[in-house]
C-alpha cells in the first residue's frame, strides 16, 4: 500500500513535473516567437512610454510583449465598438421602412467607443455641441428676458 | 507626420497605430475626435503597464522588471473585466489566463507592421554613457565625492563642459563668414545670379564647411548720385559693378 501510494505520488509528481516542463517549453517558445512577430505599435513608441513611467528592462522580448498586450487591448475595444455599431445599423428603421441604407461603411464614432470603453472601466463623455454663448439653445422668451 | 522634435510626435505615431488596428478589425473610417480619444486611451494603457511593472519590481527590491511583474500588471489592468483564476491568491503567474490569451492572440492574428517610417532624433553622444556606472565605465569617483559608491551612474557633464563643446562647434561655423567691408567697396567671393547672391562656399547637413568653390572675384562700389528726374534734387544710392 505504502509502496503503491508512494508509486502513485511519484507518478503524480512526475506527471506534474512533465506538465510544468511542457508549460515552460510553451512559454519559452512564445517568448522566442515574439521576436518574429511585428506588432502594429512600434517598439520605439512602447520603449518611450515605458521609459517615461519608470519601466526598466533590457530584454526586448518584454517590450514586444507589452506592445502585443496593448495591441490586443485596442483590438478588443475596437471589436466591441464594431459590435455596437453593427447592432445600431441592424436596428429596424421606424421612419421609412422602404429605404435601405445606401452607405454601409462602418465608422467608429464616439458613441460606440464610449459604450465599448465603459466595459473596461473608462468613462468617456463627449459634449454634443459647443455653444458660443450661455443663451444658445434656450427658448426665445428666455433670451429676451 | 510631425518631426521628432515636436512634442506631439509620439501622439501622432500612436494615432497611426490605432487607426491601423481599427482598420484591421473591420472599420473603414473613424471620426477624428474618436481617434484622438482612442489613441489617448492607448497611451494611458502603456503608461499604466509601465507604472505597475515598476512598482511591482520596486516592491520586491529590484530595479529591473521581469516577466512576473509584467504578468501581475496585466492581471491588475484586466481586473475590471475579471479573468479566470483571479480569486486564487496562490495562482502561478506563468500559467495566468491573461498570458495564455496573449499567446492565443499571437497565434491567430498576423503581424501588421507600422505604416510609416519613424524619424529618429539625432543620437546624443552621452545617451548611453550617462546610464553606465563608474565601475562599468572604468572611472574613479572624484575625490571630492568619495562618499558616492562606484555602482551608481556617472555624473553628467557639467554645463560648463557643454558650453565649451558648443563654443568649439560655433567657432567652426564662424570661420566660414568672411570680413568683406573695405574702403567703401565690397570685396568678396559673391556671384550674382539674377536677383540672388550665391555664396562661394557650402555646408553639409551637419553645418560643417565643405570645400570652398572657386568663383570669379567681383568688385563693386556704392556711390551717391544727386541728379534726379522732375528737377528735384534727391540723393540716390547706386550699387555699381565694375
Amino acid at each position: 500500500m505504502m509502496s503503491g501510494s508512494g508509486n502513485s505520488s511519484g507518478a503524480a509528481s512526475t506527471a506534474g513535473a512533465d506538465g510544468r516542463h511542457d508549460d515552460d517549453a510553451a512559454l519559452t517558445e512564445f517568448l522566442s516567437s515574439l521576436m518574429d512577430y511585428t506588432p502594429t505599435i512600434p517598439d520605439e513608441l512602447v520603449e518611450h512610454y515605458l521609459g517615461r513611467s519608470g519601466f526598466n528592462c533590457p530584454d526586448l522580448r518584454l517590450t514586444r510583449l507589452v506592445a502585443v498586450a496593448a495591441q490586443k487591448f485596442i483590438s478588443d475595444i475596437a471589436s466591441d465598438a464594431l459590435q455596437h455599431s453593427k447592432a445600431r445599423v441592424a436596428a429596424p428603421i421606424k421612419d421609412n421602412k422602404s429605404k435601405q441604407p445606401k452607405d454601409k461603411r462602418l465608422v467608429l464614432t464616439m458613441e460606440d467607443l464610449s459604450k465599448a470603453l465603459r466595459e473596461y472601466g473608462v468613462n468617456l463623455k463627449h459634449p454634443e455641441y459647443f455653444a458660443d454663448s450661455p443663451l444658445t439653445g434656450t427658448d426665445p422668451p428666455t433670451r429676451e428676458e | 507626420m510631425e518631426s521628432p522634435a515636436n512634442p506631439n510626435f509620439h501622439g501622432a505615431i500612436a494615432t497611426v497605430s490605432v487607426s491601423q488596428i481599427c482598420g484591421s478589425v473591420g472599420y473603414t473610417s473613424v471620426q477624428p475626435s474618436a481617434l484622438r480619444a482612442f489613441s489617448d486611451v492607448a497611451i494611458r494603457y502603456l503608461l499604466s503597464i509601465g507604472r505597475l511593472c515598476a512598482a511591482s519590481a520596486a516592491s520586491h527590491n529590484r530595479t529591473h522588471c521581469n516577466l512576473f511583474d509584467l504578468v501581475l500588471s496585466l492581471e491588475t489592468l484586466s481586473s475590471t473585466r475579471g479573468f479566470s483564476g483571479g480569486s486564487n491568491p496562490t495562482r502561478p503567474l506563468l500559467e495566468s489566463v491573461v498570458l495564455k490569451e496573449l499567446m492565443a492572440y499571437l497565434r491567430i492574428v498576423d503581424g501588421i507592421p507600422f505604416a510609416k517610417l519613424i524619424l529618429k532624433e539625432r543620437e546624443r553622444s552621452c545617451s548611453l554613457s550617462s546610464s553606465m556606472s563608474f565601475a562599468q565605465m572604468g572611472m574613479e569617483v572624484p575625490v571630492a565625492m568619495a562618499h558616492v559608491p562606484r555602482w551608481l551612474p556617472c555624473f553628467p557633464d557639467s554645463w560648463e563642459a557643454q558650453k565649451e563643446r558648443e563654443k568649439e562647434k560655433g567657432e567652426e561655423k564662424n570661420t566660414v563668414a568672411k570680413e568683406v567691408v573695405v574702403d567703401g567697396s565690397l570685396e568678396g567671393d559673391w556671384m550674382e545670379e539674377g536677383n540672388k547672391l550665391e555664396l562661394g562656399f557650402s555646408f553639409d547637413p551637419g553645418l560643417n564647411l565643405l570645400q570652398k568653390r572657386e568663383r570669379q572675384k567681383v568688385k563693386f562700389r556704392i556711390r551717391l548720385d544727386s541728379n534726379s528726374a522732375r528737377g528735384k534734387r534727391r540723393k540716390n544710392c547706386y550699387l555699381a559693378v565694375d
